[in-house]
């Protein structure tokens, strides 16, 4: 037989072949038509862009995205621990409070030097 | 037992921490000139009377051992100095290294004396020449290779600054040399020496069954003929460049002109002799077979490079001198020949000739202090180092003159003076090993007259330049440190036998050891 | 239970960094300027702390994911020291910034969590959370001088290239992984005794372990700045601000070579003819390039960063003495002691010129070498520290840096690396070129202006520390490398 990472390179190349594959056949079956302006669009089927799609973005979408960010880990974390709770017993309950603590602090920290703010 | 040899050690080092002191806490300031210099005169006189002591005590012993052992374990565990290490404090002096305590003794105190008129930044420059002197004490002093390496550095790291900060410049038609451009290459060449130091040291160490840097240890240990063969070229010339060896001659005439005048002379005093002395003591005492193959016994082209630089120091060195204007530049490089003179007698591998190389190191040190301090005088008075813009200054400093005179005459070997009896000893021991290569070197004697009379000539003789109708002598501190170095060579030219009764003990099992003639 | 003993520095440290970040959010403003001395006076504490520690019994934590060895301590000490010193310097130039100096001291105290995290670390996962907790906030203090154009680019390459070293050294950790099937280093060193390991790229087990072992060395190698993985030091360094780059320049470099003596020399041994000769050339490389590319340098913290490389050669000369690829049953002891003892007194060392660089830097704006005109005559005491800062670099005796060279030249040529020996003492020869160019343009030369500098206490007291330092660890070695020595032979039985 083939050793194990024949595999991988087969599906490897294969994986490649496939992609490359279905660029030609649109390439060989759409077709032609000559560009139009609408077609160099941004988004073709949506909003007409305003200005360039170079300029700075406010720094607090990444701030908000970031403390999303950190809730939403959160989650992952406490649903498991919730559903195995009492298996775990207290220790998993006093490092769950432990971490709660940390986040909680992050919240504060972020409520603090205005994070939550918009203005 | 009292501990004389810590003491003559120690005493710069304390004298230096006590102006570091003194100034730190505000009791010396900027302006105080007198309380430096006391402090750097007491501690150097405290190291000259202890040295004398020491070369009397070695002179009625008259025996190869070593005298004033101190054998000191430092705190650790252990009594080691570096954990997992072999590195301990242990002082002691044989023959060869009580006469070296000895000149640098004499040369520490002039050396203070020739720095009476410094004016500028008193304090920095009295603790970095006896932070210096510390260094050169106990690399004389110490039997232990670590501290060796140690005190090594500690003399040749405060010469950097010394020769930069207080040194002069040099710019003339022949060559311009600052001295912030002298110092470094000081620094760099002998750094590079020291790296090979260094190197042959760790490999002695390594190569040792008793694992120790111990320099009485090490002697006992036969290395085996191949390690020998190796690491005695790397020691023999990493001391060598510090000795001026040829071609890694070239830091000595730079650095020893650019440096202050008390600087030049324990530059070519005592620092050149670290080099010769390590040379004789560490890399062919401890490595016998390894020289005596290098040294003219290994019957290839090899075993003679060292004797051919040897020869090529002494003529080239004196071919030099010839040709230069500037006084500081004819007597450094008078210091490559003669340093040429010391191998010369080393690779002799005989009693007479390590024996004249010996009193070579001493008698060359004291001469070439001499010769220093004379032309610091001379620039001090006239503001010029060029020979050929002075003329018949006899007439307004006869005492220098005959100073002068008697250093010159010292160095090109008139008989009575100390210089005479030295390369008497050392082409004597030479001349049956290599008969050519002598015969050669001797001719080096008549360019070393012809460099010296014409410097006198040029300067002293002929009609009065008018320029100097003013010109004073020297007088009254300014002679204390010319009158001791005559006395000196003097009194060792008189009777060499004060200064080879200490050598030759020690020398004799090493001629024995490197399979060298014997007397 | 886990034994928490093995983790009270960190705990401690990560708390009190938890603690800082909600003061910092609770004072008013005008108050967040004693944060750093609050820092500071922690950090003596735990310094305190630290040192009654001790004993030479390994306490181990969380199934031995974690442990308390000897080796460890050492480096957690030398990790509270370093950013002691650094809060030391940092308290006056960041109470000048305009806004948020407050939360320099909770990612300071983060960095040290990471620091003593990673020495005491034995588990691939674990490493790799320590390294992340060091490298994330480091690049944020890189970039700290956020109006500075010069710091934000600093920031932004040791963020960009950290996290493709951090990258790397994942890779080759999971491919180590696959290799062996475990990420506990104990479990890997008996896998790897197992394997059949005499030709290994025709095995397919022994390729993906060198693959991962090179891999990994490269993530190191970056953290430690070692040649070819140097590039970003002389950047960030001249960018970043002058406490950061203080930091940067040693603490870095001590966690690195605490993971590395753990992973390659201990866990790693059964294997190290396959890695030895690349730190062998790691160290060369380092050595040379970092001393030649030295030399041209006229931006003081530039010149610093390009000696950093070339020290971290010196050290991994040390780490190469400890293997037995030359002198089978040689003197590893030695090797990992000498490496731990150079790695103290560079610390020190650097600091101190660091100190000097920091003081002059920030107080002046001025960092270039020849701003330094003059400095001995105006100041001789900051001179004198820089002096003996540079001497040390150096390796002139009998200060803290030659005692440390000497010591691992000396562990080297008992390992039998006698041509690396020769190159290191030519390397340190050349190296005395560009420290003394500095020596020179302090004491040589005269001030073209008058120059006021005034030290604060906290500054005072780091520049007095490291050169008292350097001259103990000089005068007296022993009181170190008497520690190391022990750590290394209870690591290496």
């Amino acid at each position: 037989m083939f050793s194990p990472y024949a595999y991988i390179a087969f599906f490897a190349v294969v994986g490649t072949a496939f992609i490359l594959g279905a660029f030609a056949m649109s390439w060989f079956l759409s077709p032609s038509r000559p560009a139009t302006l609408r077609k160099h669009d941004n988004y073709e089927c949506g909003e007409t862009p305003v200005g360039m799609g170079w300029v700075q973005y406010n720094v607090r979408y990444y701030l908000f995205a970031m403390v999303f960010l950190i809730f939403d880990v959160e989650a992952i974390f406490l649903i498991p621990w919730a559903v195995a709770f009492k298996k775990l017993g207290y220790l998993a309950f006093a490092e769950m409070a432990a971490f709660l603590l940390v986040l909680l602090i992050g919240l504060l920290y972020a409520w603090r030097k205005d994070a939550l703010k918009w203005v | 037992m009292f501990p004389i040899l810590s003491v003559i050690v120690l005493a710069p080092l304390a004298g230096a921490a006590a102006i570091l002191l003194l100034s730190g806490l505000h009791i010396i300031g900027k302006e105080n000139q007198a309380a430096p210099r006391a402090i750097a005169l007491a501690s150097t006189v405290i190291s000259f009377l202890g040295s004398i002591w020491v070369a009397w005590e070695f002179y009625q012993y008259g025996g190869g051992g070593i005298l004033f052992e101190e054998p000191l374990s430092w705190a650790g565990r252990g009594g080691q100095w570096l954990a997992g290490l072999g590195a301990s404090y242990h002082l002691g002096v044989n023959g060869i290294s009580a006469s070296m305590v000895l000149l640098s003794g004499i040369l520490g105190f002039v050396a203070v004396i020739a720095s009476w008129n410094i004016k500028e930044r008193m304090r920095e420059y009295f603790t970095l020449v006896l932070v210096a002197l510390c260094g050169v004490f106990g690399v004389f002093a110490t039997l232990d290779l670590f501290f060796f390496f140690l005190f090594y550095e500690m003399a040749s790291i405060p010469m950097y600054f010394l020769v930069g900060m207080w040194g002069s410049s040099r710019k003339d038609e022949q060559r311009t040399v600052t001295r912030e451009y002298a110092a470094m290459k000081l620094l760099l060449y002998l750094q590079l020496g020291g790296a090979m130091i260094l190197v042959g040291a760790l490999g002695m160490y390594f190569g040792s069954s008793a694992r120790s840097f111990d320099m009485t240890l090490l002697a006992r240990e036969n290395f085996p003929v191949e390690l020998q063969r190796w690491l005695f070229p790397l020691l023999f010339l990493g001391f060598g460049i510090e000795a001026g060896f040829w071609p890694f001659h070239t830091w000595l005439p730079d650095g020893h002109s650019a440096a202050p005048t008390a600087l030049s002379m324990l530059l070519a005093g005592v620092l050149l002799k670290m080099g010769g002395y390590g040379m004789v003591r560490v890399a062919m005492d401890l490595l016998p077979d390894g020289a005596a193959w290098w040294l003219g016994g290994g019957g290839t082209i090899l075993s003679k490079v060292f004797i051919f630089c040897a020869l090529i120091n002494i003529l080239y060195g004196a071919l030099c001198a010839m040709h230069q204007k500037d006084i500081k530049y004819i007597i450094a490089y008078s210091s490559i020949s003669h340093m040429g003179i010391v191998t010369l007698g080393f690779a002799s591998r005989g009693v007479t000739g390590i024996n004249g190389a010996v009193f070579q190191m001493f008698s060359h040190g004291v001469i070439t202090a001499l010769l220093f301090a004379l032309a610091g005088l001379i620039y001090e008075k006239s503001h010029t180092r060029d020979i050929t813009q002075h003329g018949g200054l006899a007439a307004r400093m006869p005492i220098l003159a005959v100073f002068f005179y008697l250093g010159g005459l010292a160095t090109l070997g008139l008989p009575g003076m100390s210089g005479f009896v030295a390369e008497f000893l050392v082409f004597l021991g030479a001349f049956p090993m290599y008969k050519y290569v002598t015969l050669a070197a001797i001719t080096g004697l008549v360019l070393t007259a012809t460099y010296i009379l014409r410097a006198g000539e040029k300067i002293f003789l002929g009609p009065l330049n008018t320029k100097y109708e003013a010109i004073g002598d020297v007088m009254g501190i300014e002679k204390v440190h010319l009158y001791t170095l005559t006395f000196f060579v003097i009194l060792f030219g008189l009777f060499p036998t004060l200064l080879i009764n200490l050598s030759n003990p020690a020398v004799t099992p090493l001629a024995q050891k490197l399979g060298g003639l014997l007397p | 239970m886990s034994n928490l003993t093995a983790l009270s520095l960190e705990l401690i440290t990560a708390l009190a960094a938890l603690l800082f970040l909600i003061a910092d959010a609770m004072l008013p403003k005008e108050k967040r300027g004693y944060l750093g001395y609050g820092c500071i006076a922690f950090l003596g504490l735990l310094m305190f702390g630290a040192l009654t520690m001790g004993g030479p019994e390994t306490l181990s934590a969380f199934g031995g994911r974690i442990v308390l060895d000897p080796l460890a301590l050492f480096f957690k000490q030398l990790s509270i020291a370093i950013v002691f010193l650094v809060a030391l310097l940092s308290v006056d130039v960041m109470k000048k910034l305009p806004d948020g100096h407050g939360e320099f001291y909770p990612i300071l105290l983060f960095i040290l969590t990471g620091m003593m995290l990673l020495a005491g670390a034995t588990e691939f996962v674990t490493i790799f959370i320590a390294i992340e907790l060091i490298s994330i906030p480091s690049y944020v203090l890189a970039g700290y001088h956020k109006h500075v154009f010069k710091s934000s680019e600093a920031g932004m390459k040791y963020f960009i290239l950290g996290a493709f070293s951090s990258a790397l050294l994942l890779y080759g950790m999971s491919l180590v992984y696959g290799a062996t099937g475990s990420t506990q280093l104990s479990e890997i060193s008996t896998a790897l005794q197992k394997l059949p390991l005499e030709s290994p790229v025709s095995s397919g087990f022994g390729a993906l372990l060198f693959v991962g072992l090179v891999l990994m060395m490269a993530g190191f190698g970056f953290k430690i700045a070692a040649v070819p993985f140097h590039l970003w030091a002389p950047d960030v360094y001249e960018g970043a601000p002058s406490p950061v780059t203080a930091f940067l320049s040693v603490g870095p470099k001590a966690a690195g070579i605490a993971v590395i003596i753990r992973v390659f020399l201990l866990f790693l041994e059964p294997i190290q003819h396959h890695w030895a000769h690349l730190f062998v050339i790691l160290a060369a490389l380092s050595m040379v390039l970092g001393n030649l590319l030295a030399i041209p340098q006229r931006n003081l913290k530039r010149m610093l960063a390009y000696s950093g490389i070339a020290q971290i050669g010196y050290v991994l000369v040390g780490l190469v003495a400890a293997t037995n690829l030359e002198s089978p049953g040689g003197t590893a002891q030695l090797g990992i002691s000498s490496a731990m003892f150079y790695m103290a007194a560079y610390v020190a060392t650097n600091l101190a010129a660091f100190s000097v660089v920091v003081v002059f830097s920030c107080l002046l704006g001025k960092e270039e070498i020849s701003d330094l005109k003059g400095l001995s005559r105006l100041y001789p005491g900051i001179s004198f520290c820089m002096l003996i800062a540079l001497l040390s670099l150096a390796g002139v005796p009998p200060l803290a840096g030659f005692m440390g060279k000497f010591y691992l030249f000396s562990a080297a040529w008992s390992a039998g690396f006698h041509w690396l020996v020769g190159l290191g003492v030519l390397c340190s020869v050349i190296s005395l070129y560009y420290y003394f160019m500095v020596i020179r343009t302090m004491y040589f030369e005269e001030s073209p202006i008058e120059l006021k500098l005034s030290l604060t206490w906290p500054q005072k007291l780091a520049l007095g520390v490291t050169t008292l330092s350097i001259l103990f660890i000089g005068i007296y070695p022993s009181c170190i490398s008497t520690v190391t020595l022990e750590a290394a032979r209870l690591f290496l039985p």
